[in-house]
């Protein structure tokens, strides 16, 4: 059976996700997030605690079973999009796992909070929103090839394009 | 030989064995005082006459009916519409199987002949048959009759075959229980071939 | 076009470039569609709903697509690319491509067990398969409503049919068009509706609590057989791992549950026969292929045995069920010929040899029978009694001693008011043909067999139209 209705379920996680990624972009640069924002900026936070075992929430179980379901079915699309921007990370400054888990526990508060710092987080600076609204894109766009399967490459954004940041810039984040 | 009254009718389509089988009879009433009313059916067989010059046993025309003709298929409560001057084949809804000691004929409505639709069929139904009726239609009328599938088209005449047949319909026929019209299998005549041209042998050649 | 200087960057010229041609795309897409409802002939309603849907859907597509977000583009090329692939439904669903004897009267049952605001489109298919695909309209509406600048509230007053019907689509090979016997294989497929809309609420709830079980055994396999190492992600690496086999384990779990429980569906609504379809169907196939080598598909000896463990009760010799000296016997035997191809376990041997199959099959083996009855339990009143061979039996045979005749097995005696069911003729199909091979080694020559195929989509057609007309007109005569 072609199941229409998983597809479509994966459209909207892709969408989402998209979504969020540019929410993130517009927050970076002093937007106020509307209430549709409100909504894809908590629901991609919870999403994502519940996909990335790393993240180490202990209220993560309260999630309902058919966000699990979709948690487990995005998951390895969640890590090879992870392992496949990690030079991103490396070029961040982010040299070892344990700083780019810290990164994504972050990056998961904050979406959960608006773009706020959550309580014992800090707040992302201007180029870790840019780098998370890249992870968000890149999974929205890794779900969109996993639901069509013909993994014809798209034109995608890059990074370097978007965004160019300085030695500095990094530097003065990971010290 | 002579015709079955509707008592006759009924208790043929009574018996235990060697029944006359008319299938489905929506309603009683097609069951007139010598002849059962059949419906029309929602397969057609029309003529694709943008795409030939003729049809016959020549060489030069084309010796293959399903090249000149196509089936075409509508729904129930769909229209068919038949126009002057146009030959169609169709079909009865009611699949018929004729008992050894009866045959049939199909006749027209005269309701129908007074607009112009003339009902013709080949000739009388062989006992022993089985299958839907291909009826050759056409519009002899000035003006374009709508038809539908299911309406009554035709009437069944019975008569009984004095001695019954002891082996009916039986052997090689053209015809196996179609549940639709039938395309013409004249190519099937054993001398079609050779009348047409396409298989003359050296032999003939000489003269 | 506008020349690159027009733009402040490459990639703002791209984005315009980008943009028109999703709009000529969804344009395109339109004038097919309308192209194929203008000109085609369909033998139900439901393909012209799905055109207008994709006629209107392009429509405000190629308006609406000005005010998308840049980086929605490629989810509205996939979005587009994939409707426009819904045409072929539509086009392979015209009169002449479907045993159009057969639709009506199949639909017609296939809204009874959905519901009368299900539609169906029925096609032919060239790969020899059959599948459900659905269902359409909630697929639209979901993918649409994520997109705010889509006016999904004006395409919903502009479609043709009410916002709660739906749209499934049943394919068929093309090859076996007239296998009338085969396509009982449409009960399995109507199982999917009532498997999906099972999943869609239970499964997530059942299957979370036993992931992590499943998860910390997967997690020891890894650990024992670790992925090559990462330069930079260790803890990472472990988790794609985990994730990948536990995803895959989920996918074969849920995946072989709903083909199983599709194959009861099958045999609960056509009882035995659906049994004698799927074994038409998969004779060409081996028995024991592992669901990891063909699309997460159970065994088909796994099949068997379930299916059969179903209808027990129809062939088994109980003592108050007799069909001894009846025209059934012979297809009785033969499902005890089917049985005996069960009591080999090779099948299951394939299943535990493998981490992902063994999980997933543990899971469906304790929970089966629970999740049958949940789901038998979603079929309408009128369905919820198996259709049983053994209580039909008599009626049946009065309609396979029309076949032997030649006549179609649409009711028992001329003017009978009770047409046979669907389920009834069909039995009375594979009855005839098991039974005639079985006794007469000459019979199954292709005229033999293309003239049962007709006598049977006969009957469906004429049983169907009886149902539908003859009340009415026969109220009317009164």
């Amino acid at each position: 059976m072609e199941d229409l209705g998983m597809t479509a379920k994966l459209f909207e996680t892709s969408s989402n996700l998209q979504l969020a990624s540019i929410w993130l972009k517009r927050i970076v640069e002093g937007e106020q997030v509307d209430s549709e924002g409100k909504e894809v900026l908590t629901w991609t936070g919870k999403f994502l605690y519940e996909v990335d075992w790393s993240s180490k929430i202990p209220q993560k179980t309260s999630v309902g079973g058919g966000l699990a379901l979709q948690a487990t079915s995005v998951r390895p699309t969640f890590y090879s999009s992870l392992i496949r921007i990690a030079p991103k990370f490396k070029e961040a400054g982010m040299k070892t796992e344990e700083e780019i888990l810290n990164f994504l526990r972050c990056l998961y508060q904050n979406l959960l909070t608006l773009g706020a710092p959550g309580k014992g987080h800090k707040k992302l600076k201007y180029f870790e929103s840019k780098l998370g609204a890249l992870l968000l894109h890149e999974i929205s766009e890794s779900i969109l090839i996993q639901i069509n399967n013909n993994g014809f490459p798209r034109t995608s954004i890059s990074l370097k394009d978007e965004w160019e940041p300085s030695r500095n810039e990094f530097n003065t984040v990971i010290s | 030989m002579s015709t079955l009254t509707k008592e006759k009718i009924k208790k043929s389509l009574n018996r235990k064995d060697n029944t006359l089988i008319v299938t489905p009879l929506l309603t009683e009433s097609q069951i007139g005082q010598s002849s059962i009313d059949v419906r029309l059916g929602n397969q057609f067989i029309v003529f694709r006459s943008h795409r030939f010059g003729a049809f016959g046993p020549s060489s030069k025309n084309v010796t293959e009916p399903r090249k000149v003709q196509e089936r075409q298929i509508i729904n129930f409560g769909d229209d068919f519409m038949l126009h002057p001057g146009v030959l169609i084949l169709g079909c009865t809804f009611e699949y018929i199987s004729i008992p050894n000691d009866l045959e049939c004929q199909v006749e027209g409505r005269s309701s129908w002949a007074r607009f112009g639709l003339q009902v013709v069929t080949a000739s009388s139904i062989e006992p022993g048959f089985k299958g839907v009726v291909t009826l050759e239609l056409s519009n002899v009328g000035t003006v374009p009759l709508t038809l539908k599938p299911g309406i009554r088209i035709a009437q069944l005449v019975f008569r009984t075959a004095n001695p019954p047949i002891p082996n009916p319909y039986s052997g090689n026929r053209k015809y196996r229980c179609p549940i639709g019209p039938e395309f013409s299998r004249l190519y099937d005549d054993y001398d079609w071939k050779i009348i047409s041209g396409h298989k003359i042998s050296d032999k003939r050649n000489m003269y | 076009m506008n020349s690159i200087q027009s733009f402040p960057n490459i990639l703002k010229w791209q984005e315009h470039f980008q943009r028109n041609e999703l709009r000529k795309f969804a344009l395109f897409l339109r004038r097919l569609a309308e192209k194929v409802l203008l000109t085609e002939d369909f033998t139900t309603k439901t393909p012209q709903k799905l055109a207008r849907l994709i006629i209107e859907t392009s429509k405000l597509l190629e308006t609406s697509i000005q005010e998308a977000p840049f980086e929605f583009l490629p989810s509205i090329d996939d979005f587009i690319e994939r409707i426009a692939a819904h045409l072929r439904y539509i086009e392979r669903a015209r009169i002449t491509q479907t045993p159009w004897s057969l639709v009506h009267s199949a639909e017609y049952f296939f809204k009874q067990q959905v519901g009368p605001k299900s539609n169906f489109i029925i096609r032919p298919t060239w790969s020899y398969n059959y599948s459900l695909i659905g269902e359409f309209w909630g697929f639209y509406k979901t993918v649409l409503k994520c997109w705010s600048w889509f006016p999904l509230d004006e395409l919903k007053k502009k479609l043709p049919f009410e916002d709660n019907e739906t749209i499934y689509c049943i394919s068929f090979p093309r090859i076996e068009r007239q296998n009338c016997l085969l396509h009982v294989n449409w009960g399995h497929e109507l199982g999917h509706i009532f498997a999906a809309k099972w999943m869609e609420t239970n499964f997530a709830n059942m299957w979370t609590i036993v992931q992590p079980e499943i998860q910390k055994r997967i997690q020891d396999h890894v650990k024992k057989n670790p992925p090559p190492v990462d330069p930079l992600f260790k803890e990472v690496a472990i988790h794609d791992s985990v994730a990948r086999l536990t995803r895959k384990t989920m996918d074969t779990a849920r995946s072989g549950l709903c083909e199983l429980v599709c194959d009861i569906i099958g045999v609960h609504l056509f009882g035995p026969s659906a049994i004698a379809s799927a074994f038409e169907f998969a004779s060409r196939y081996f028995l024991d292929v592992s669901p990891l080598q063909c699309h997460y598909y159970p065994p088909w000896r796994y099949r068997f045995r379930e299916m059969l463990n179903y209808c027990e009760e129809d062939f088994e010799n109980h003592s108050d069920i007799s069909y001894h000296g009846s025209v059934i016997k012979p297809f009785i035997n033969w499902l005890h010929q089917v049985k005996e191809l069960t009591y080999q376990k090779s099948d299951i041997q394939i299943l535990e040899s493998n981490i992902i199959t063994k999980e997933a099959y543990d899971f469906i083996s304790s929970k089966s029978d629970i999740i049958i009855n949940q789901v038998i339990s979603l079929l309408p009143s009128c369905s919820q009694k198996q259709y049983k061979l053994h209580e039909r039996s008599e009626f049946i045979e009065k309609l396979v001693e029309r076949l032997r005749h030649g006549i179609p097995p649409n009711e028992t005696v001329n003017l009978s008011k009770n047409p046979a069911s669907l389920q009834d003729i069909i039995s009375a199909g594979w009855i005839f043909q098991i039974e005639r091979s079985s006794k007469d080694i000459k019979w199954g020559k292709i005229e033999d067999i293309d003239v049962l195929f007709r006598l049977v989509l006969k009957a469906c057609e004429s049983s169907h139209i009886q149902r539908i007309w003859g009340p009415e007109l026969n109220k009317k005569e009164e």
